[in-house]
């Protein structure tokens, strides 16, 4: 019992440096600054929209930060193994009372500590960016005395859009996709050296899980079978790929379809058991590997 | 080294095969929340008559690979289908100011299969398909036969309906296509009895406001059914006072209703249903 009390402090203490790092670094600087902006930027583009302006509002803020999110995740937890190599600061690390296991879930751990203080961050900024909106919609109108039966279900549904508590659901469920896409780098990064093949081969990965789905529906289309190579292929890709085209709901919760938090759960339950296997697996391998 | 590779190709190649049944169950919930539900809200609904214009919905990624361009596809199913669905719709303001109405088509049937749960695409492609394209038509003196413009306007009516029915069929909850179908029948077809029948749904939705219970009766009125219009409108009057309604505004246009129906049914005063 004591021994993995020893080993969660060792990994805590590790993730709490990996942490420290990262928020120190310039570049994480910029591209948070860059979130920000397109999250404020946001509201100017919804004047691009004549009609539904709540929707634009709220997809482009979503779009922000995933983006952002994605960026971060996927250069962070490239570097995050291949950087303490180049450095040989590994080398000190696990001359320590380490095990390599330890280091990997440290590391992952203070990737998720950052990537939740990024999401926090830029959530709130949106949820300002939202507060703001509704004063530029609603400020004048609800001034007004003897409202009608239109003026007032406008206000309404305005109102239940902007304020809409299912976005809480929206950011948890983007912020586990974030999280997926941080463990399958991590993965990469113990199998692979360099940054810029594990950023390419994890953004792949991505699209291929994204898409995965529109495929099947694509080639089970009578009118256009699947070759061979194309079954194969998918067949693969539906063992090893993450299914991120589960995470599409946030479009749904968004645009002001109810998802019960049995459903978020559920995809949460998922993307934590791919974040298990993902680290569970790269330990193994960092573990077997001559550093 | 081997060893490490080894255990961890079991682990994923074993999560692979047990996580396929657990996609499978959120897949089953997620088509659910993207595509709407066969529920018995739809068995209710009006039938509305079959016509050359009604589409059968391709796949998304047919529609995308044949519609939309690469970036936007790539954005679309990278993710963000929400977002992509909004600069369609920016395609499909375009092709509106610009009158090019089966461009207007076809990119409002891209943002609806791109989000088909989202209400306003379907209220508003139906909208711009059954009043303005049809208006346009109608007005378009370039074409001088008078008999192949009001072909042309009552066809994009037809496209119009069609695609709104399609709508509520995935979207059966909403008031508001109920709503927008009830107009189209009432103001584009002139057809009132159908007005009420869509009208008459739509009230039965929970969260529809109070003016769509006195629209129904008003388009029976509109239809010349006063019988049953007097009968509807004393009911509403009766339900919102044991409900308490505290709205004046309505409980006044129901009045002035039942009002008129008397009027038309010329029903004495002192067997009104206020004297009583």
């Amino acid at each position: 019992m004591n021994a993995i009390f020893e080993s969660c402090l060792r990994i805590y203490a590790i993730g709490r440096n990996t942490f420290i790092e990262a928020i120190r670094q310039k570049v994480l600087h910029v591209l948070v600054v860059f979130g920000l902006v397109l999250i404020l930027g946001s509201d100017f583009f919804t004047q691009l929209a004549v009609d539904d302006q709540v929707k634009f509002l709220k997809d482009l803020g979503h779009a922000a930060i995933s983006w952002t999110g994605l960026i971060i995740a996927l250069m962070g937890a490239a570097q995050l193994i291949p950087a303490e190599i180049e450095r040989r600061t590994i080398y000190t690390i696990l001359s320590k009372p380490i095990r390599p296991g330890e280091f990997i879930f440290g590391k992952f751990l203070g990737l998720c500590f950052l990537l939740t203080l990024i999401v926090g961050i830029m959530s709130l900024i949106f949820w300002g960016v939202l507060i703001y909106e509704e004063h530029q919609l609603l400020g004048d109108l609800v001034k007004q005395p003897n409202l009608n039966d239109f003026q007032l279900q406008f206000i309404d549904h305005t109102r239940a859009a902007l304020r809409d508590p299912h976005m809480i659901q929206a950011i948890i469920l983007l912020w586990a996709r974030l999280i997926v896409v941080a463990a399958i780098s991590v993965f990469l990064s113990t199998v692979a050296t360099s940054t810029t093949f594990i950023i390419s081969l994890t953004m792949l990965i991505y699209l291929i899980g994204c898409m995965r789905e529109t495929a099947s529906t694509f080639w089970s289309d009578p009118s256009t079978p699947a070759p061979l190579w194309a079954s194969v292929i998918l067949s693969v890709a539906s063992i090893i790929v993450p299914d991120f085209n589960v995470y599409s709901i946030i479009d749904e919760i968004l645009a002001g379809n109810p998802v019960l938090w049995k459903q978020t759960l559920n995809i949460l339950g998922y993307s934590l058991a791919y974040v298990t296997v993902l680290i569970v697996s790269a330990s193994f391998i960092f573990d077997s590997r001559e550093l | 080294m081997i060893r490490g590779y080894l255990y961890a190709a079991l682990i994923i190649l074993g999560w692979g095969a047990v996580k396929t049944s657990c996609e499978q169950n959120i897949d089953a919930d997620v088509k659910l929340i993207k595509y709407g539900e066969s529920s018995d809200l739809i068995r209710d609904l009006p039938a509305i008559p079959q016509t050359q214009h009604s589409d059968k919905p391709t796949t998304l990624a047919r529609a995308v690979r044949d519609n939309v361009g690469q970036s936007l596809a790539i954005v679309a199913l990278g993710g963000f289908r929400g977002l992509a669905a909004n600069f369609v719709w920016l395609n499909v303001h375009q092709a509106w100011t610009d009158r090019d109405w089966v461009r207007l088509r076809t990119q409002a049937e891209i943002a609806v299969q791109l989000q088909p749960r989202s209400e306003f695409y379907w209220e508003n492609g139906a909208w711009h398909m059954a009043w303005n394209a049809s208006t346009y038509w109608e007005r378009n003196m370039d074409e001088s036969n008078p008999s192949r413009r009001d072909i042309e306007a009552h066809r994009w009516i037809e496209i119009g309906r069609d695609f709104l029915d399609r709508g509520i069929k995935i979207n059966p909850q909403s008031y508001t296509l109920l709503v927008r179908m009830g107009d189209l029948y009432a103001n584009r077809l002139a057809e009132y009895h159908q007005a009420y029948l869509w009208y008459a749904e739509a009230a039965k939705r929970p969260d529809a406001p109070l003016y769509v219970s006195r629209l129904t009766g008003h388009w029976l009125m509109k239809a010349g059914e006063y019988d049953e219009a007097y009968k509807y409108f004393i009911d509403l009057g009766k339900k919102a006072i044991a409900t308490h309604e505290t709205n004046q505004t309505h409980l006044y246009l129901i009045q002035k209703n039942i009002q008129e129906c008397e009027k038309q049914l010329h029903i004495p005063p002192e067997k009104s249903f206020f004297t009583k």
